[in-house]
């Protein structure tokens, strides 16, 4: 009974994972850019989305849209004002990872003395839990899985069927090649900073009614993108997404027979063994060397 | 004041001692390891037990925990080791959380979340220290011999591998050189001497909990490498400087408790932003001012 | 101790960029591998040397199979190789450059007479012993190629890949070139040498193969190619009766 209710939060939980992942994933695999700040785009709009409802009493919906200009914003300006230069010197993988953890501290740090380390949460329609049968699944969880069923699958028709997704997928396979034919792939990464960032809105916007929000969320959320998307198959957004949602069902279920001071042990534990047996994901296949 | 100072000297080289080691992965075998607070605490939770249980002589229980934390990275990076860059950051990450957990967890071997208290005064050639002043002095003595030993690892043809396994690691591959049995060498060696740093904070500190062996301090052990230059002797040096003494000084210049802990972080993340964007090398690059070259 | 290959086949995401080469490269000589560029010369080099594994065919040195090996294995059997472009390491001295060629990488022996002794020799050898503590970074273009030389000539192996080891060398350092390429033939070695340069190669081999969309299309010695009229205009654009007047000017040289 426990297991199945247990199951049910993780999917719910995995959905969130998936669509942060998504949004990882679609940087990385086009730009190679390890957005390890990504996790910061996830709490800035979850605390944009707070401050504007529960301090600005704005309506929902214009809160939404402002938690998704905030990320959309955060997550190229990071790309224009670190990341770019940064590529322009040649600079080494580590050292823009180094730069992108710089700016997770900074900006965390910076949450932290604007709202403390406390726990934020907001009540409401969506909070309430609605019962089916022996199950209480809280609407905003079952509103996170039906968005992550949405738009999860509308990124990945967005990559195969339309004109900007075939592009993003040239650019995953080949970045200089793409320079060399002379399109602005400057534009490009730009829009796939935006749309990644975008990815995460849904889930951000949501955490405040789910387990509530802190600052040190934006590093394990960050944490948990990336293992998924290894999980998955670092090329694959679909990858990704199903790499989210194993970790989320994990997690949860996982506390079924362990204590929860094993959580956060349980998705690495899963990283590290795919790591070792196998490091493609998922639905990785190939096992390119940078 | 003076027993302020001295305890900040000695938490120093601790720091530098740590620093040193991960700078062994860090700049000497490019490997970007933010799980060296494990190895830390895997030496500070062994010379603990063994200076509880069997004998608090120093040179003992650090040699007992340099072993076992030696043999701990070098299983740990057997497998790890074989993944790719930039996977290779991320189950570092992994490593260490899961190793935080067992700290917590595993009550027999590490306490738990209360840890190990009670842990005897260091005994040294059969003299027990129980001043700071005879502290630092240990830990003075062991840092110079984690110089000494660096040096020579530099200077040997080990260390000539290992800058050319990082500068071009096609054409040391070409010449002979297995670049994953070097960094695993090299992981062991950060390893072992992380213990040696974890055996000193034991016996100073008398006292060791999962709370000091954290990401966190992972994370800062990294920010030391990084901000005062991989790859040299001096920059890990200057790192732990920066990082130990400037708490302090946020301290003195009266800045709250409350926001004392998100400033200096913010501090360390804008300089390793500034840093890597204009002086990859670190601090110990400031009188060259040359762009960062690719690795 | 002769090179040999056999059948060897190579494709790359299907690209058949070897196409059964049957190759023998023959002990003490001078071996020149030429041809145009994406026939395949390079990617001849990777296969011997452990960098790229084979699709069909044997590679055999020394009687012994090269098949499946490492390139740090290659490198113990005797053979090692340079890079087109170089891959010095840049922010190592020219001393250590040399010095971790011939180094065991395992070995804490940091003063070993015999090594440093092999160093200075090969260094004085091709004129880097005064730059000895400049970063091979800040060298010249022909020291640089030089020093890419000496990294090899040190290990002391027998067989030689060069791959363009002279491109873009003139006068007196082509001349250094040639008689250190003697030297090492004279002393038993064996070279194969990729080369674009047709005075070098015409100069420096014992014999030319020529590689062209991975096959061998011709093979011979310098005089039999190059007085070959088909096989100077296919490949090198030369109109033979010219060629003869500008040979014998070359020749003069």
């Amino acid at each position: 009974m426990l297991f199945w209710q247990l199951l049910l939060q993780g999917i719910a939980a995995g959905a969130g994972y998936a669509l942060i992942a998504v949004g990882f994933a679609l940087i990385y695999s086009t730009t190679r850019t390890f957005h390890f700040a990504h996790g910061v785009t996830y709490a800035l709009a979850a605390y944009a989305y707070y401050a504007a409802v529960q301090t600005l009493h704005w309506h929902p919906a214009a809160a939404v849209v402002l938690a998704a200009c905030i990320a959309v914003l955060f997550g190229v300006s990071v790309d224009a004002l670190v990341y770019q230069p940064m590529r322009r010197t040649a600079a080494s993988f580590l050292t823009l990872f180094a730069a992108s953890f710089g700016v997770l501290v900074v900006v965390v740090n910076c949450l932290v003395l604007g709202f403390g380390n406390s726990f934020y949460s907001l009540s409401g329609a969506l909070s309430r839990g609605v019962e089916y049968g022996p199950f209480v699944v809280s609407m905003a969880n079952l509103t996170e899985i039906a968005l992550a069923a949405v738009l999860i699958p509308l990124v990945l028709v967005v990559m195969r069927r339309t004109r900007l997704g075939t592009f993003f997928r040239a650019m995953a396979d080949n970045n200089e090649l793409v320079e060399v034919f002379g399109f602005r792939s400057r534009r490009y990464v730009r829009l796939a900073f935006a749309i990644g960032s975008l990815c995460v809105v849904p889930a951000a916007v949501l955490a405040p009614y789910i387990g509530g929000i802190q600052p040190g969320t934006a590093t394990v959320v960050t944490l948990i993108a990336i293992a998924a998307t290894i999980i998955g198959g670092i090329d694959s957004i679909a990858g990704a997404a199903l790499g989210g949602l194993l970790l989320g069902v994990a997690e949860n279920v996982g506390i079924w027979k362990l204590s929860s001071a094993w959580k956060p042990a349980i998705s690495f534990g899963i990283l590290l063994l795919f790591l070792i047996v196998r490091p493609t994901g998922i639905l990785g296949a190939r096992g390119r060397r940078a | 004041m003076l027993p302020y100072l001295l305890n900040l000297a000695i938490l120093l080289g601790i720091a530098v001692i740590l620093a040193w080691s991960l700078n062994v992965l860090i700049g000497y075998a490019g490997i970007f390891s933010v799980m060296h607070a494990v190895f830390y605490g895997a030496g500070a939770y062994v010379a603990a037990q063994f200076a509880l249980h069997v004998s608090a002589d120093f040179m003992l229980s650090t040699l007992v925990a340099m072993v076992f934390t030696g043999a701990l990275a070098f299983l740990v990076a057997v497998p790890v080791l074989r993944v790719r860059e930039e996977y290779f950051v991320v189950a570092a990450i992994g490593f260490q959380m899961v190793a935080s957990t067992v700290f917590i967890t595993w009550e027999g071997a590490t306490g738990g979340m209360g840890g190990l208290s009670g842990i005897p005064p260091a005994k040294v050639l059969g003299f027990e220290l129980i001043s700071p002043a005879a502290y630092l002095v240990l830990t003075l003595a062991c840092a110079a011999v984690c110089l000494l030993a660096l040096v020579a690892l530099v200077r040997s043809p080990f260390g000539r591998a290992l800058k050319a396994l990082r500068d071009d690691e096609t054409a040391a591959i070409a010449l002979g050189k297995h670049p994953v049995k070097l960094r695993l060498i090299a992981t062991t060696i950060g390893g072992a001497m992380a213990a040696i740093g974890g055996s000193l904070y034991a016996f100073y500190v008398s006292f060791v909990n999962p709370e000091s062996f954290t990401l966190d301090y992972s994370v800062l052990l990294m920010a030391m490498v990084i901000i005062g230059g991989a790859g040299s002797l001096l920059g890990p040096v200057l790192g732990a400087l920066f990082i130990t003494v400037f708490p302090a000084l946020l301290n003195f210049l009266q800045v709250p408790s409350s926001v004392l802990g998100p400033v200096q972080q913010i501090v360390y993340g804008m300089m390793i932003v500034l840093l890597m964007m204009f002086m990859p090398e670190g601090l110990v690059s400031a009188g060259k001012l040359l762009p960062g070259r690719r690795k | 101790m002769s090179l040999g290959l056999n059948e060897v086949y190579k494709s790359f995401g299907g690209n058949q960029v070897i196409d059964g080469v049957t190759l023998e490269i023959e002990d003490g000589k001078v071996t020149s591998l030429v041809g145009p560029n994406g026939a395949g010369k390079t990617t001849l080099f990777n296969l011997v040397t452990g960098f790229v594994a084979v699709d069909r065919g044997t590679i055999r040195f020394a009687g012994r199979n090269l098949g499946g090996l490492s390139p740090q294995a290659v490198k113990r059997h005797g053979l090692v190789r340079t890079f087109q472009n170089l891959r010095l390491f840049l922010d190592m001295t020219v001393l250590e450059n040399v010095r971790v060629a011939l180094e065991s990488d395992l070995s804490m022996n940091f003063w070993s007479r015999r090594n440093l002794a092999q160093v200075e020799k090969v260094l004085r050898r091709v004129g880097l012993w005064e730059q000895r503590q400049k970063m091979a970074g800040e060298l010249s273009y022909a020291e640089r190629k030089f020093l890419s030389l000496a990294r090899v000539l040190a290990t002391g192996a027998p067989c030689l890949l060069l791959d363009e080891p002279a491109a873009g060398l003139d006068g007196p350092s082509l001349r250094l070139f040639h008689e250190l390429i003697r030297e090492f033939k004279n002393g038993g070695g064996t070279v194969l040498l990729i080369e674009h340069n047709l005075d070098i190669v015409r100069d420096v081999s014992d014999r030319i193969v020529f590689l062209d969309k991975g096959r061998i299309a011709a093979a011979g010695t310098p005089e039999e190619i190059f007085s070959n009229p088909v096989l100077g205009e296919l490949y090198f654009g030369i109109r033979v009766a010219a060629a003869t007047a500008g040979e014998a000017g070359n020749a003069a040289r």
